[in-house]
């Protein structure tokens, strides 16, 4: 069937996807939709390496990554509520408070 | 060298054709008499209230925020349920210690008053 | 589990279950007071006692292979409690002024220690990322803890989307480790006699580690968001975030790096080397030069966080027991320098916020003459000037860069320390030699006799530790030759 590299090359794509997507977009929401999309890329990785190597652990670590990505996100919306209430936008590059 | 993936250009073309062709035949080809009750939005047959921008209250998202929190914790029961039989008494023992820790984290929730929605 | 397991897992579960019990009491109990500061501080010192008993005892990998219980766990476990207590101290007055939540804070430094203990003693990459991944959560709220404030809600979201932008990498690093390795487990790792996999994905992964792991620590050129983090972020939080934080992230990169199985890479640990080194080299010169030209008080530290963990990453380069014992030091004496430093600045922070102007040290020795004496202290061994501890703590790292045939990098260390000390010394040159620039005393607060403790033990730790090196050289379990 398919080969490991296969699940390998798709987990990296997807990574870039996402790093793009943090990179480049303006809206928190989105930023943070990549940033998941990142994490979800590498659980990828993490079950195509555990499967074709028969080793468990790497699954193992896929929980642990997803509870801390549901922890992530729930502290990611609670910053992103109280920005919103204090300057009533999301943008990135309105958020600008802070300079040097 | 390229030409081996002819084969598979052309199976995407194909596959695009199927797609767009199918997608779009009933528009095509379909009789088409609106009517005021046609166009009206669908919503299950109700009428519609309010717009679809709405608002949502910061409560609903405080809700959803715990809700994910405590539903994705589910995720341990499951290998511990498959080898439940295997490894008995002590991982039971672990696995109340880890929901007890969880319900201290719901006492906090409640009694901060994070699910009171008035 | 076993006894033996327990009792090497027992600072940390003080420290977590100290938070735990924090939070149920802040639940229950609605009028703010000490009680979870005194509380904290009873954990992290129960952690800490635990941890050097734990240290005198004999070595061992505790949950088959998760914890590890050495010198260098137990080392960086009681350095973590330190920074806690003299977080708590610190946050005494600065809580109760800006009637932040007293309890919340409390149990989110103590999560985030155990996270760091985590992180020191992990055997596995996941014992790693898991404990990473508590101390940043923990962090991403603790920077915005002030809800009301504009700048502390940027600083969190900045720090939160870098940080998980951040943790993204590192954990495609542990997973491309994982598949070329086949294992997770740092012991079973450093026993791989020979390796039958590819090394360029060994190399790519561990190139993602240095890039996830140098965003955490704020090194050059993933450092655009210190700066406004530590301005926005609570100023005992900064201090916090950016000791104990960097100092867990530099102990958790040590137990990967040195558990890489020999002849894994075989060309590829020079180019790791290299790379970085010249993150190492590009940090100290660009966080010195850059602090050079700051007006404003937190952001100068904040730069000079950057150079300091470009003098970290020079242990980390040389990679030999010279260099980890440099790195335990100085992450040591770092701590102690940075976390008083900040406490000074939100001892002198007015209510309104201001008084964070370089302008506002001016004068400072006539009005406040012991908090201008702490900060000159605190001043002169961040600059690494000797008998101070900094010097020490220097001194060892550019050693062991200079034993790793790195000794182009330890010049440029000392360079860039040179570089350094212009803008260190400037402060106490304000405080003592320049007449106050405001009619109206600039920095006005009351007199906190707490936070002058917290501060004046650091300092005297500084100026002990600067003139005994060897409490802190026995403590690293290393032998200096």
């Amino acid at each position: 069937m398919s080969s490991l590299s296969n699940y390998l090359i798709v987990s990296a794509i997807l990574f870039m996807i996402g790093a793009s997507g943090v990179m480049f977009r303006k809206n928190v929401i989105v930023i943070f939709m990549c940033v998941e999309l990142m994490l979800n890329a590498v659980n990828l990785t993490l079950i195509a390496f555990s499967q074709f190597m028969g080793d468990q652990s790497g699954q193992i670590l896929v929980f642990f990554v997803m509870t801390v990505a549901a922890a992530e996100a729930a502290v990611g919306l609670a910053i992103v509520i109280s920005v919103y209430r204090n300057k009533e936008t999301v943008e990135i590059d309105k958020l600008n408070l802070l300079k040097g | 060298m390229l030409t081996n993936y002819i084969p598979l250009a052309l199976m995407m073309m194909v596959a695009i054709g199927f797609g767009v062709i199918m997608a779009n035949l009933s528009k095509w080809i379909g009789p088409r008499k609106p009517s005021r009750e046609k166009l009206s939005v669908y919503e299950s047959g109700m009428v519609p209230i309010g717009t679809t921008h709405e608002r949502v209250s910061v409560k609903y998202y405080i809700v959803a925020m715990l809700f994910i929190i405590f539903d994705i914790e589910i995720v341990f029961l499951y290998p511990w349920a498959v080898t439940f039989d295997k490894i008995g008494a002590f991982a039971l023992g672990e696995m109340f210690l880890f929901i007890g820790l969880l319900f201290i984290g719901y006492i906090y929730v409640v009694k901060k008053g994070a699910l009171e929605w008035d | 589990m076993n006894n033996t397991d327990f009792i090497a897992a027992l600072p940390l579960i003080i420290l977590a279950g100290t938070g735990l019990l924090i939070l149920l009491w802040d639940a229950f109990e609605k009028t703010p007071s000490r009680a979870p500061l005194i509380l904290t501080m009873a954990g992290a010192i129960a952690a800490a006692i635990v941890a050097g008993i734990n240290m005198t005892g004999p070595a061992s990998v505790a949950f088959g292979g998760l914890l590890y219980d050495n010198a260098f766990s137990n080392f960086f476990t009681i350095i973590f409690s330190a920074a806690t207590i003299l977080t708590a101290l610190l946050a005494e007055r600065y809580l109760l002024e800006e009637e932040v939540l007293v309890g919340e804070f409390c149990a989110l430094i103590l999560f985030a220690a155990s996270g760091m203990v985590m992180m020191a003693s992990g055997a596995d990459m996941l014992v790693i990322f898991l404990g990473l991944e508590t101390m940043s959560i923990a962090f991403y709220v603790l920077a915005g803890l002030f809800r009301t404030k504009t700048e502390s809600n940027e600083a969190a979201l900045k720090y939160f989307l870098l940080g998980a932008f951040a943790t993204g990498f590192f954990l495609y690093g542990i997973a491309l480790i994982y598949g070329s390795l086949g294992t997770m487990n740092l012991v079973a790792m450093s026993n791989i006699h020979s390796v039958t996999t590819s090394g360029p994905m060994l190399l790519l992964g561990l190139i993602l580690l240095i890039v996830g792991f140098a965003f955490k620590v704020a090194a050059f050129p993933f450092h655009q968001w210190a700066p406004d983090v530590y301005e926005g972020a609570p100023t005992v939080v900064s201090g916090y975030m950016s000791t104990a934080g960097k100092a867990a992230a530099f102990s958790a990169i040590v137990l990967v790096f040195s558990s890489m199985p020999a002849g894994a890479l075989a060309g590829g640990a020079a180019k790791i080397q290299i790379v970085i080194a010249a993150l190492a080299a590009c940090s100290m010169l660009y966080g010195n030069i850059v602090a050079l030209s700051q007006t404003k008080i937190k952001r100068m530290l904040a730069y000079s966080s950057t150079a300091h963990a470009g003098y970290l990453l020079l242990g980390v380069a040389a990679l030999n027991a010279t260099g980890v014992a440099a790195i335990e030091i100085y992450a040591a004496v770092y701590l102690l320098m940075q976390i008083a430093a900040f406490g000074i600045v939100a001892l002198l922070e007015k209510e309104t916020g201001t008084g964070l102007n370089l302008d506002d040290y001016a004068g400072l020795a006539k009005r406040r003459p012991w908090a201008a004496f702490l900060l000159a202290i605190i001043m002169l061994s961040l600059a690494g000037i000797p008998p101070f501890a900094g010097f020490f703590g220097k001194y060892y790292l550019f050693l062991a860069a200079i034993n790793a045939g790195l000794t182009w990098l330890a010049i440029v260390g000392v360079v860039s320390s040179i570089i350094a000390s212009y803008f260190y010394l400037r402060i106490i040159v304000l405080m003592y030699f320049r007449e106050p620039l405001h009619a109206d005393d600039g920095i006005a607060v009351k007199e906190n006799n707490i936070s002058y403790i917290a501060i004046g033990l650091a300092s005297a730790a500084l100026v002990v530790l600067g003139l005994m090196p060897g409490l802190l050289t026995d403590a690293t379990g290393y032998f200096f030759k």
